[in-house]
């Protein structure tokens, strides 16, 4: 009976240890906040600006499809090969 | 039988599965090996996109599920066949152990075995792969993940209930595998054509998935709501397909003592 009883309390630490570990290796995890601080990775000092509205046309799409030609601002397919 | 005497039953019980589990290496390896392997394989050295890419964030949740879904299924499905056909599950009826110890027993040891292969998991994601989650974020994984043992230990109840023990690993491995491809468990669902992506529809490995993948904000958008509701209409239909299983074998009286 005392084996038993001890067999149990034995099991029953073990279970407990086993979830404190669990916890304890979840809170050891790395959460975004610790691997890039918003401070980190910006520099310092000037900032190049970009033209946004150069997106404004289909010019883009002279990047994006060879099937297309553009001309004045609209694509059209290309026809030449 | 007094509630402290039923306590200590279900105790030794789950003890001495667990042990006896622990000391099957042929069970206990490849159950935690494989899932750790294959997301090393998958998530970190086949990471094309390097550590920014989500990919080995996705993987986590999806290996998470294939890590939960082997234990549950091994140790119900071929677990279960087998100590019918040699006798065990029958010596067991002889005691005057209630019937609830035994299967208590099999979901616990799922448990630990599943929250094992997670925390190996979730220490070779942050560590090898640079995944980063918000507290919440690993805490609720773990739970999702975890919370999955019991939809696959009645999908593995249901299979030990029919199959015989020579067998029983053969048809577990013939629904394991194929379930986890399909499933999406292995590479993205989304790499698959639509009629793989629909067939996914009614495998619970699918459903649990997306409900790991929510957490990580990268499940297919379909709602909570439905992925729980299958999962737990597939969980009571297990659970009636084991119950005509047992009936048809005989293989368990339901005590009530």
């Amino acid at each position: 009976m005392k084996r038993t009883r001890n067999l149990i309390g034995r099991s029953l630490s073990g279970f407990g240890a086993g979830i404190v570990v669990f916890i304890g290796i979840i809170l050891t995890l790395p959460v975004p906040s610790t691997l890039l601080s918003p401070t980190e990775d910006v520099p310092q000092g000037s900032f190049a600006v970009i033209d946004v509205t150069v997106l404004s046309s289909n010019s883009h799409l002279r990047h994006l499809n060879m099937g297309y030609v553009v001309q004045n601002g609209s694509a059209y397919p290309n026809t030449t090969f | 039988m007094t509630l402290d005497r039923r306590i200590r039953v279900y105790l030794l019980e789950a003890h001495f599965q667990f042990i006896d589990v622990l000391r099957e290496p042929l069970f206990s390896i490849p159950v935690l090996a494989f899932p750790l392997v294959f997301y090393l394989f998958f998530g970190v050295i086949l990471n094309f996109g390097g550590t920014s890419m989500p990919m080995p964030t996705y993987l986590l949740a999806t290996y998470g599920v294939f890590g939960i879904l082997g234990p549950a299924l091994f140790n119900f499905g071929a677990g279960l066949a087998t100590e019918r056909d040699t006798g065990v599950l029958l010596l067991k009826q002889t005691t005057p152990m209630p019937v609830g110890a035994y299967f208590s027993a099999k979901i616990t040891t799922a448990l630990i075995f599943g929250a094992t292969v997670v925390s190996a998991l979730f220490l070779i994601a942050a560590y090898t792969a640079g995944v980063a989650l918000y507290r919440w974020q690993w805490f609720a994984l773990a739970g999702v993940l975890l919370a999955g043992v019991v939809p696959f230990c009645t999908l593995g109840l249901a299979i030990g209930a029919w199959v015989k023990g020579r067998s029983a690993v053969a048809i577990v491995n013939l629904i394991f595998l194929p379930m986890s491809m399909l499933s999406g468990l292995w590479i993205p669902i989304y790499v698959f054509g639509d009629f793989m992506q629909n067939m996914a529809l009614v495998l619970p490995a699918y459903h649990h998935a997306q409900l790991a993948l929510k957490v990580i904000g990268m499940d297919s958008g379909q709602p909570i709501l439905l992925h729980v509701i299958v999962l737990a209409g597939q969980t009571f239909i297990f659970m009636i397909v084991a119950a005509l299983g047992f009936r048809r074998t005989g293989g368990f009286s339901i005590r009530k003592s």
